[in-house]
């Protein structure tokens, strides 16, 4: 690949919110397809990547690196290898390039004086087996959003472009390499969210909006400050003074994480905490909220039951899968000790979230907010396969991310679409629907079956892996996460057969035909129409398509999943070269 | 075989039901009803075809090469090869893979041949129903998830078929989806179902963990003939899954059948199967007498070399088994809907089966399934016919003296109900006989529950006979049932040829040793199966097979003296032993325990954490620390004065601080 893809990537939206801006906001008709075009074209840019992008990455080193930074990556592999590498010097302050740690960079301690940390960021991007896939299904779920998206929506050229600037932070979010250019991306992302949840949705949105950007700047803020962390502690003990993310990686085989200290209490020596378990907290505590892990979730439900159709294509398809991809990319790689350390709580907190989840979903009568449950329930089955810090349950992960993006959108449009008709929400207000829609009835169904993890629809394919994953880790947890599957069977069905089986029961009812009159009457149609039909064909067809041959995208993860199971496997012992060079006074030593 | 040939057989075997399903439900129900009614029997029957010339070619080959598997696609593969710096890795490999066996092309010709009959009788007695196109869907679809059980080759495959045919009998059992009863029996089916889909998958995981070669080698294959193969006798601390009864082979026994009890029905996950009745007639009769119930039977069967290493796996299937079959046979003896009396039936039927593959009589299990498939789905298509004609009656106490104006459909029903019983030369005598004379040679030193098996005959036939003599004999108790009519013949065709069926399929197994080809059905199973270890001796075959027909006699005989010759009052049970009658009345209170054991507590934590928890706990510590922030805030407002002195002031103050702090570090 000869051209930047990634910044394009990044640029198309941007540029297409720069159009719409342009575009006078009484011709809806013409922001409608300006912004199908954009989020079409972003789609189909990151199909090209998909098409370029290498399983392994090994065979073929050329593309591998590009403009990266050669020299680092000569001597310091990163166990994570990224494709596409654009690399833009942004801020340095010091010219040198050989801040590496005298382990690999022997007889060049000129350089490695005392006086202030060199600032290094820089403009770097890459991507992944993933990242690869969250894009794409970014794309595609933005792509999606704007065919859900009514011409007739007020104020819909503000909607477009604010989300076309929430595609940009996301997309910048899954491609940035470099810890500033990550954290700007995520904070980015925020603020047109922020504008739309607080802009658009029902009369609670005002208060939901304020939850979430409360819960999520809290988050934001530690991880902020873990970043200045990991910038100073990496940089102190192995004099690589930088925010780029694959050097960092690779350094981390060189940080010290033994638990030296102790601090007593009591009488009693406990083993003090050592900063990477506290720079991991801190990153996992912002993960932790955009997931949700219980018991961080209490944004979720309210934001989710306020919003949009639209808005929740993308925000429950994708934005919830960046705490996911954190976890894997920042907290995996960087803090692989800690990683372990933690990998108790974390299995915990998703095992938690799994049943909580399930057990919330199971007792809501409004659908959206059952839906919403339904997804933190998913959700702890990803962060699940994550913590089992191995292959399977990292690539089920993977794969139940991209997943679970198909099926919550899904399911939101499918929602959304029944309270367009009939003005409720309420399983007690609906039922029966099946007989005067049946079109919805069966693609419901499809979706409803792939909520519940059928086999031959995708959630499967992820589920199995993750729990195939866990069940190395530790069985009683598989076990206990396994009932999470029953649960979703359970709460899955009371929705489905709720809203279309049992006797008819809608406003206007029992009369068949007085029910149709006043959907008619307020939403023109009954049965699903055009618009409804090109927004969920795809998304049914795709899970039908990864259920019954998940090959391809298991192709391009499974690579990926090794490579960060093998990042994360340094915690466990530290390799002999590693142990060599990492005692503290030795990085301390050197490198002041 | 030749591997091309069985690839293409499969392929239709498979194909024909799958495109069946596709064209129906891709169309929405907008397919003429005329072309649905040839379509979907004729799906199935085709299949059943390509299922018979696979037999004819498998037969052709020595029994010792009789196996072949063909692969049709890579489904998924996690290994990973070495290369990016990266070690190759092991892992879940998943192909779309068919065996094509003896066992599995049994199973395919009951699959596609009784279930071929139900389809075409479900022409005629669907006829009137509105979602006429959606009920072949959902019927095409069941055939191909049960034929994708039967027939795959890897555990990942077996799992998924396993479910999908969940997913087809909830949506058969829930078909009729206005009743809210119906709605409510297809989720407990489901549910009930999933439960065991996670038992089949911790199975499979455990497998899949810890399966080592000859060498020591872990495996990490879900490829079931390897894994039969490597768990096979011989296999030792670090071969197969460890020792003879150890801890790891027990457990996967105990965690395949909890998925085999979910489909079985079987205790303690038997509940669905009555509500199930909430379905079709058809349904009944393809799903819960021939096919979806038996698959347990199957997978134990399939999976009998792992069975054959975990002695108390085994025998707890197998006291299960007659566990169910004691207690459902009991059940139905008491209860009036029609349908209710035969699905007790079939889970106590099914129970016996659990029973003989679970003391290692393998081909006798099957034996029962195969003959059981017949004269069940013939009980459930006479009872469909009945209720039909009686406007959707199923209380046997409306019904009587339908076998003057129903003649063929009584008489079908006598012939089930007499190959039911086990009464000599009819399809169960045979089955039962073999059943019940291995299960004494093989059981275990208990002879109890071989006991147990024999008592459940004058249960069987009590039961059946009782229906036949209530719901046919005496005068019409409803008007419907004075004005019943017989059904048409695309209904009765099929029923009749199931009576054919279940009055000759029995003498299969008879061993007409020196007229080859013609082979007994035992020595057919025999290269998947292999020879019993015990076989009964003829003094031992003898008196269980004449206690078998004498008590099965017994309960015609009861029948007669109650229901016929009124020699014995009906409400002696009623009067004279109460709770016995009651017990027997409420289905033992199973699902009343599960009510208040299960689904209350769990429908009530649910509550809890909405009603509860989410508002009371979660919300509550955020708006906690939102106001203790806020009062902070209040707190700091007050410093905030506008005013430059105090500013200034708060400035100094801190300087001070600032330099004493300093002051006292420099020295």
């Amino acid at each position: 690949m000869t051209w930047p893809i990634l910044a394009v990537l990044l640029l198309v939206p941007l540029g297409g919110a720069l159009l719409i801006l342009g575009l006078p906001g009484s011709r809806p008709r013409l922001i409608r397809i300006c912004l199908i075009a954009v989020t079409a074209a972003t789609l189909g840019l990151s199909v090209v990547m998909l098409v370029y992008f290498l399983a392994v990455p090994g065979s073929a080193a050329s593309r591998l690196s590009g403009r990266a930074n050669g020299q680092s990556l000569s001597q310091v592999h990163s166990p994570v290898t990224f494709q596409f590498q654009e690399q833009l010097s942004w801020l340095h302050t010091s010219s040198s390039l050989s801040q590496f740690h005298p382990a690999f960079n022997e007889g060049n301690n000129a350089f490695n004086q005392a006086g202030p940390p060199p600032i290094n960021f820089s403009f770097h991007l890459g991507v992944d087996g993933l990242a690869v896939w969250l894009i794409t299904l970014a794309a595609l779920l933005f792509l999606v959003a704007a065919v859900v998206l009514s011409r007739k929506e007020e104020r819909l050229k503000a909607f477009a472009v604010l989300m076309l600037l929430s595609e940009v932070g996301v997309i910048g979010v899954l491609t940035s390499l470099d810890l500033v250019l990550f954290y700007f991306f995520w904070e980015a992302a925020l603020i047109p969210l922020y504008f739309i949840m607080i802009g658009w949705g029902d009369e609670r949105r005002g208060r939901s909006a304020l939850k979430f950007i409360i819960y999520t700047v809290a988050g934001s803020l530690f991880m902020l400050l873990a970043i200045l962390g990991v910038y100073f502690i990496t940089g102190a003990q192995t004099s690589v003074y930088t925010f780029d993310v694959p050097t960092l990686i690779a350094a981390q085989s060189f940080v010290s994480t033994t638990h030296a200290t102790t601090f007593s209490l009591f009488g009693h020596s406990f083993p003090a905490m050592n900063p990477q378990d506290w720079l991991f907290l801190a990153f996992a505590l912002a993960f932790a909220i955009k997931v949700p892990l219980v018991p961080f979730h209490s944004w979720l439900p309210d934001a989710y039951t306020s919003g949009k159709t639209p808005f929740l294509v993308f925000f429950a398809g994708i934005v919830s899968k960046l705490g996911a991809f954190g976890f894997i990319r920042y907290n995996l790689t960087l803090f692989p000790q800690a990683s372990h350390l933690f990998q108790p709580l974390m299995m915990g907190l998703a095992v938690a979230s799994i049943l909580y989840g399930a057990l919330a979903a199971l007792a809501q009568s409004d659908v959206k907010r059952t839906v919403a449950y339904a997804s933190i329930s998913h959700l702890g089955f990803v962060v699940l396969g994550i913590f089992t810090l191995n292959i399977d349950g990292i690539d089920g992960s993977i794969i139940q991310m991209v997943n679970h993006g198909i099926v919550i959108a899904a399911l939101f449009i499918c929602v959304g679409i029944f309270e367009a008709r009939f003005a409720t929400r309420s399983l007690r207000d609906l039922g029966g629907l099946a007989k005067t829609m049946p079109v919805m009835a069966g693609m419901f169904l499809v979706v409803a079956l792939a909520g519940l993890g059928m086999p031959l629809l995708n959630s499967f394919v992820g589920e199995f892996l993750i729990l195939l994953g866990a069940f190395q880790v530790s069985p009683v947890w598989a076990v206990v996460a396994s009932l999470g599957v029953i649960l979703a069977c359970w709460y899955m069905l009371r929705m489905y057969q709720g809203l279309t089986q049992g006797p008819l029961r809608a406003p206007g009812g029992p009369d068949e035909s007085s029910v149709i009159a006043q959907a008619v009457g307020r939403f023109g149609r009954i049965d699903l129409g055009p618009v409804e039909l090109v927004a969920l064909v795809p998304l049914v067809a795709l899970m039908v398509l990864i259920g019954v041959y998940p090959g391809p995208i298991i192709r391009y993860s499974r690579f990926s999943a090794a490579q960060y199971s093998q990042a994360v496997a340094r915690g466990t012992v530290a390799s002999p070269a590693a142990r060599q060079v990492t005692t503290p006074a030795d990085g301390q030593g050197r490198g002041r | 075989m030749n591997p091309t040939f069985t690839l293409v057989l499969a392929a239709i075997v498979l194909g024909l039901p799958t495109a069946g399903f596709l064209v129906n439900a891709l169309t929405f129900g907008k397919l003429p009803k005329a072309v649905v009614a040839w379509m979907g029997p004729g799906v199935v029957l085709g299949s059943f075809v390509a299922a018979v010339v696979a037999l004819v070619a498998m037969m052709s080959r020595p029994p010792s090469d009789r196996g072949i598997t063909i692969v049709f696609w890579h489904w998924l593969n996690a290994s990973v090869g070495s290369g990016g710096g990266v070690a190759a890795q092991a892992g879940l490999n998943a192909n779309f893979s068919v065996r094509i066996d003896p066992l599995s092309v049994l199973m395919m010709l009951v699959i596609t041949g009784i279930g071929g009959l139900i389809h075409v009788y479900s022409v005629g007695y669907m006829d009137h129903d509105r979602s006429f196109n959606r009920f072949f869907a959902y019927m095409n679809l069941f055939v191909t998830s049960m034929l994708v059980l039967v027939m795959s080759n890897t555990l990942v495959f077996l799992i998924i078929g396993w479910a999908m045919v969940a997913f087809a009998s909830y949506a058969l059992i829930a078909f009729w989806y206005e009743r809210k009863s119906a709605v409510v029996a297809g989720r407990k089916a489901f549910v009930t179902q999933v439960i065991g889909d996670v038992g089949l998958v911790l199975a499979a995981f455990l497998i899949f963990l810890n399966l080592r070669g000859p060498s020591g080698r872990l495996l990490h294959t879900v490829n079931m003939q390897t894994i039969f193969d490597n768990v096979g006798p011989g296999a030792h601390f670090h071969q197969g899954l460890g020792p003879v009864g150890g801890g790891m082979v027990t457990a996967i026994g105990i965690l395949l059948f909890l998925g085999a009890a979910a489909k079985s029905a079987q205790w303690p996950l038997h509940t669905w199967l009555p509500d199930a009745m909430e379905g079709p007639t058809p349904v009944s009769a393809l799903i819960h007498a021939a096919t979806m119930v038996t698959a347990g039977v199957y997978l134990v069967a399939r999976f009998h070399p792992i069975y054959q290493q975990a002695p108390i796996a085994a025998s707890l299937v197998a006291a299960i088994g007659i566990g169910t079959a004691l207690m459902a046979g009991f059940i139905g003896c008491t209860q009036y809907d029609i349908k209710r009396v035969i699905a007790y039936s079939t889970m106590s039927q099914i129970g016996l089966m659990i029973f003989a593959v679970g003391v290692g009589a393998y081909s006798a299990g099957m034996f029962q399934l195969v003959a059981h498939a017949c004269f069940k789905a013939l009980l459930f298509l006479a009872a469909g016919n009945v209720i039909h004609a009686i406007n959707d009656e199923q209380d046997i106490r409306a019904m009587g003296g339908l076998s003057q104006r129903m003649k063929w459909t009584f008489a079908c029903f006598t012939v089930g109900a007499l190959a039911l019983s086990g009464i000599p030369f009819f399809a169960g005598f045979f089955s039962k006989e073999e059943l019940l004379s291995n299960g004494l040679a093989l059981g275990p030193a208990v002879p109890w529950l071989w006991l147990v098996g024999v008592t459940v005959n004058v249960l069987t036939s009590f039961y059946i006979f009782r229906v036949v003599w209530v719901a046919f004999k005496g005068e019409p108790r409803s008007e419907a049932a004075a004005h019943a009519h017989e059904a048409p013949p695309v209904m009765l065709i099929p029923v009749v040829v199931l009576a054919g069926l279940a009055a000759v399929v029995g003498f299969l197994n008879i061993d007409f040793a020196g007229f080859a080809p013609v082979t007994g059905f035992t020595s057919f199973l025999r290269p998947v199966l292999g020879v019993p270890s015990h076989q009964p001796s003829d003094l031992v075959g003898g008196l269980a097979l004449l206690a078998g027909v004498v008590l099965s006699l017994g309960g015609v005989g009861i029948v007669w003296a109650v229901y016929g010759k009124a020699v014995i009052s009906r409400e002696l049970v009623p009067r004279r032993l109460p709770w016995l009658y009651q017990l027997s009345y409420n289905r033992c209170y199973w699902d009343e325990l599960y009510d208040y054991t299960l689904v209350r507590p769990v429908a009530a934590l649910a509550r809890g954490v909405r009603t509860i928890l989410e508002p009371d706990v979660v919300d509550a510590a955020v708006a906690g620390v939102r106001d203790a922030i806020a009062t902070l805030a209040d707190d700091f407002r007050t410093f905030q004065t506008g005013f430059l002195k105090d500013y200034a002031l708060v400035f100094f103050f801190f300087a001070l601080v600032g330099l004493v702090v300093l002051g006292l570090r420099l020295t």
